[in-house]
């Protein structure tokens, strides 16, 4: 069969010295740049990319798509560690991992985190081996009104990633999708909010928000606590999850394995819902859904896997057509381009030891990460043990400096201080953050094809619901928005009854 | 007038507030039609949703109790001190290099712990010197200032 | 002067060569003076030179500049170092160079849009590209190619412009966004055409190619170099380019100007510093970049990311700034483009 000679080939390439050693130092590198909060995989791909030109392109996509993959799994580490979410797909694993960590579980969530991406590392390498052809051919279905559906989709369910009031999750959602408004409109080149501040006119950035209300005000609630009780409790038990905390991650990272592979051929940002997408699902699906927001392992095993498959299958439209999906995936088509490779459906053919051989490295990267991080989950832990009052100033330090580096500008460090504020009050008031995030991420690109939409169908409206793919994603989300606010309808309907009686 | 729930009350004023500014300072720009959206659309629905929506939980908060819905008390110790801290680092970095600033964040940000002792915040600001000197200026080799100014980078 | 002339006076010594000794020291210090600019130059660079790069790390602005800081340290035996500082399309770090004493070791990568473009729309440009810069070296030029839709029935741009104008406001364009070149280089194209398509924004050409395929998007003025693998796969076709000639990458591709006399469309990248810098730094940098241009290892990877070195004196860069500026001023007048 076609496929088992194309791996073959791949393997064949990866498992050389120099590809293998090159993938090591790739995920090596990632992972690090994962671990420190703000300094994320394009800087350091910036600069390493002159590094690469002497190498065989092979060997330099390798390495770059190793630091890419493997920044996911640093962060995944800092979000379960400390509450900070290094990129938008490791938000929701704080959630539930940073509460796992601090119930003593973090080398269980660590755990969970690895394997469940390890295991939809491998699921999607097959995936994108074998029907790159068709995902695409699906990708293409989906245009603007599409995009704009799936996220209304993808909202509703952004509701369900609050524990708390439904009614104060939607507000906070819209609070996110305004704050995302900030920054120049694509449509019109307008600077929206931006207060002739100059730092304002791209919006706020992603770092400074998330790192500000999740980690900076989480701090500062810590260190309130006047009671001296430390943060993680000191009864660190097992590294290793117990077999019922296996038996509730396995179905949780099949079903983000899945639903990650699928979003993440979506070019328009697919890949960004996979891991709420998930989170979402596993929490309607939990025999026990109140265990979410306090610690449920299904909470960090679903969306780690679904966002390693969305990572990883987030390559095809990369390597199939040239389009990247996401700033880190353009640097590697202008790292291919300098190598003179031009991606598109000819690389298949052209350069099948390059194409196949990068799928191969992708699981032979996914397995060095696995045998990296799980002994470094013994170390972490150690950390954690570390009193609180000398963990969190070297936290801040890191935050500040990762913060700093983004844009070499103080402006940065002083948003993020911002939303620190912000957040501690967020946090008194018991406003859940994470819906806030979603909002911010989805919010501009729901209103960007709202209005290419719009644009296209020359101010017809009706084009949502003409469009079948479009008024299916609808259709969805309104039978969400029902499966959503029904268990709130009921409770409210309770508490009538008994203040009647 | 009792505030029943105070967290929800002051939530949805804080809603209501954030909704009313998002929309009233979005009139600044073009509206359009709902045909040709303008820059102002989005913001100016999404803004009055959340006023309204901010309304609703206020009054919630006014009317009903709920539970734990009393506000825990500020601290504004911490907070002024870790916000501050970090302000310092910002304000600091550029003229008085990466060494300067990484003490003030530290120490600043320490004194706001109730269990601050000086010999714990110099010990932490020499070991996290050292670390970030090795990961980020040696190991990332970022172009951020180290020492002041005037000594010359 | 006066305490030489005392010390002078305070020997005795007849007149005469009490004189002579003043004229001599006054000599010496003009010479002296005289020959400070040259010890000036003969020093410079004294210490490492920062290039201030005003976009986000690993854009093709930033690649092309990390390899010209590469060669440039090399030639002139001293460090000269990145240092990123995007935002606000360009003008953040562009104002920084712009407040920066103009000593000779703060430079900076521009382009058309941070120095053309971007302060024609924006009138709270906190800087005079023209007035506040002194221009360095033109470096590469970055021509756009027009493509189209595999569902558009035109094999040439006079074929085109015929479609165009049989159904106008039937078509639509793709831009990387409002304000940007590709957005006016589509509005001079529908200007010197006479017909109108209806523009539609993105963030970036990149998300315009999908809808491209599936037949939505009609038309993209797109850089060469990311157009190529989609013209390889046959399924989009180039019907022109924006220069005057033909671009290496695309010999069979005639010039848009072939059927639309005068039109041109290049963004060019070039060095500046602050203004005010001394000539002896200019002619140093200038000579020394001109020189990389024609290093043929940074050539080809200019031309890999579909950029032609261009070269030339300080003064042909600010004629070609002068030049580019009046063209768009007199588009966005005409066809009232505004960034609201």
């Amino acid at each position: 069969m076609d496929l088992i000679n194309h791996l073959a080939l791949g393997f064949a390439t990866a498992l050389t010295l120099q590809n293998l050693l090159y993938c090591f130092v790739g995920v090596l590198v990632g992972t690090l740049i994962g671990v420190l909060p703000g300094i994320g995989p394009i800087a350091t791909l910036a600069m390493l990319l002159p590094t690469t030109y002497a190498l065989p392109p092979t060997s330099a996509l390798i390495m770059l798509a190793g630091i890419y993959y493997g920044a996911q799994y640093g962060g995944s580490t800092t979000a379960i560690l400390v509450n900070l979410p290094g990129e938008s797909s490791s938000v929701v694993t704080c959630i539930d991992g940073y509460q796992m960590a601090r119930k003593g579980r973090a080398g269980a969530a660590l755990a969970v985190a690895a394997l469940g991406s390890f295991f939809a590392g491998t699921v999607s390498t097959v995936v994108v081996a074998a029907l790159a052809g068709p995902m695409v051919e699906f990708a293409f279905k989906f245009g603007p009104a599409e995009y704009f559906s799936l996220m209304v989709l993808g909202l509703i369910g952004a509701v369900v990633l609050a524990s708390g009031s439904l009614v104060k999750a939607i507000a906070m959602i819209l609070l996110g999708l305004l704050l995302g408004l900030v920054g120049t409109d694509v449509n019109s080149g307008v600077a929206r909010f931006s207060f002739d501040v100059p730092e304002l006119t791209d919006g706020i950035g992603f770092v400074a928000i998330a790192m500000g209300v999740f980690g900076f005000a989480e701090i500062i609630a810590n260190v309130e606590k006047r009671e001296h009780r430390e943060v993680f409790t000191d009864r660190v038990g097992r590294l290793w999850p117990s077999k019922d905390e296996f038996r509730k991650a396995a179905p949780a990272a099949v079903r983000g394995t899945l639903l990650g592979s699928i979003l993440g051929v979506l070019p328009g940002g697919g890949a960004l819902l996979a891991s709420f997408a998930s989170y979402t699902v596993e929490k309607k699906v939990a025999k026990d859904p109140s265990e979410f927001g306090k610690g449920a392992v299904a909470g960090v095993a679903g969306p780690e896997s679904a966002n390693n498959a969305g990572a990883q299958t987030s390559f095809i439209p990369m390597l199939t057509l040239g389009i990247p999906p996401n700033a880190v995936m353009a640097l590697m088509i202008g790292a291919m381009t300098i190598h003179n490779i031009q991606p598109g459906p000819q690389v298949m053919a052209n350069n099948p030891a390059l194409f196949w051989g990068l799928i191969a490295s992708m699981w032979i990267g996914n397995l060095m990460l696995v045998i990296l991080n799980l002994p470094l989950i013994g170390l972490w832990v150690q950390l954690l043990k570390v009193p609180y009052r000398w963990l969190y100033p070297a936290i801040l330090v890191f935050c500040c400096i990762g913060v700093y580096s983004i844009n070499n500008n103080t402006f940065d460090v002083y948003m993020t201080a911002a939303f620190g504020v912000v957040g501690y009050v967020f946090y008194k008031l018991r406003c859940e953050p994470a819906p806030l995030l979603l909002g911010f991420i989805l919010g501009p690109m729901m209103e960007e094809n709202l209005r290419r939409a719009m644009l296209l169908s020359r101010g017809d409206p009706t084009t949502f619901f003409t469009r079948p793919l479009s008024l299916a994603l609808l259709l969805m989300a309104a039978a969400l928005l029902v499966i959503v606010a029904l268990p709130a309808i009921k409770a409210k309907r309770e508490e009538a009854f008994h203040e009647v009686d | 007038m009792k505030i029943r729930n105070p967290k929800n009350f002051w939530s949805g004023v804080m809603f209501l507030a954030l909704g009313l500014f998002f929309a009233l300072f979005a009139q600044n720009y073009d509206m359009g039609t709902a045909q040709r959206m303008g820059p102002a659309y989005f913001p100016t629905v999404l803004g009055a949703l959340l006023a309204l929506l901010g309304l609703g939980i206020a009054i919630g908060g006014l009317a009903r109790e709920g539970h734990d819905g009393r506000i825990e008390k500020f601290h504004f110790g911490p907070i002024a001190w870790i916000i501050g801290a970090i302000v310092a680092f910002g304000v600091l970095l550029r003229p008085a290099g990466l060494v300067v600033a990484l003490v003030a964040l530290v120490v600043i940000s320490m004194i706001g712990s109730h269990e601050f002792r000086w010999k714990e915040a110099i010990a932490v600001s020499v070991v996290m010197g050292v670390i970030v000197y090795l990961v980020f200026i040696y190991g990332l080799k970022l172009t951020i200032p180290v020492w002041p100014a005037f000594i010359g980078n | 002067m006066k305490s030489t002339e005392r010390i002078a006076d305070c020997g005795s010594k007849p007149n005469g060569e009490r004189r002579i000794a003043a004229a001599a020291k006054r000599f010496a210090v003009t010479l002296l003076l005289a020959l400070a600019p040259l010890a000036v130059l003969a020093q410079y660079p004294a210490k490492p030179i920062r290039l201030v790069v005003p976009f986000p790390p690993a854009g093709a602005t930033d690649i092309v500049s990390r390899e010209l800081a590469r060669h440039l340290s090399e030639r002139l035996k001293q460090q000269v170092i990145v240092d990123n500082r995007p935002g606000a399309g360009g003008a953040l770090g562009s104002d920084i160079v712009a407040k920066s004493p103009p000593d000779g070791y703060t430079i900076q990568m521009a382009t058309s849009s941070t120095h053309a473009i971007g302060p024609l729309l924006n009138p709270k440009t906190p800087y005079d590209p023209r007035g506040d810069f002194t221009p360095i070296a033109h470096v590469a030029n970055s021509p756009n190619v027009l493509l189209v839709a595999p569902n558009v029935p035109a094999n040439s741009v006079k074929e085109l412009v015929e479609l165009l104008k049989r159904s106008p406001g039937r078509y639509n364009y793709g831009s990387s966004g409002n304000g940007t070149i590709v957005h006016l280089t589509s509005e001079l194209f529908k200007a010197m055409t006479g017909t109108y398509v209806v523009h539609i924004p993105y963030r970036g050409t990149a998300l315009v190619i999908p809808d491209m395929l599936s037949g939505q998007i009609h038309l993209l003025f797109d850089n060469i170099a990311s157009a190529l693998p989609h013209l390889k796969d046959g399924k989009l076709r180039a019907l022109g380019v924006t220069s005057r000639e033909r671009s290496p990458l695309l010999p069979d591709v005639p010039p848009v100007a072939q059927a639309v006399p005068g039109f041109e469309s290049v963004t060019w990248f070039g060095v500046f510093g602050p203004k005010g810098l001394p000539p002896e730094v200019v002619q140093r940098l200038n000579g020394e970049i001109n020189a990389v241009l024609k290093s043929p290892e940074f050539v080809e990877r200019l031309r890999a990311l579909g950029y032609e070195p261009a070269g030339g004196s300080p003064q042909d860069f600010a004629a070609l700034l002068a030049r580019d500026t009046d063209k768009w001023a007199k588009l966005i007048r005409e066809r009232k483009i505004t960034a609201e």
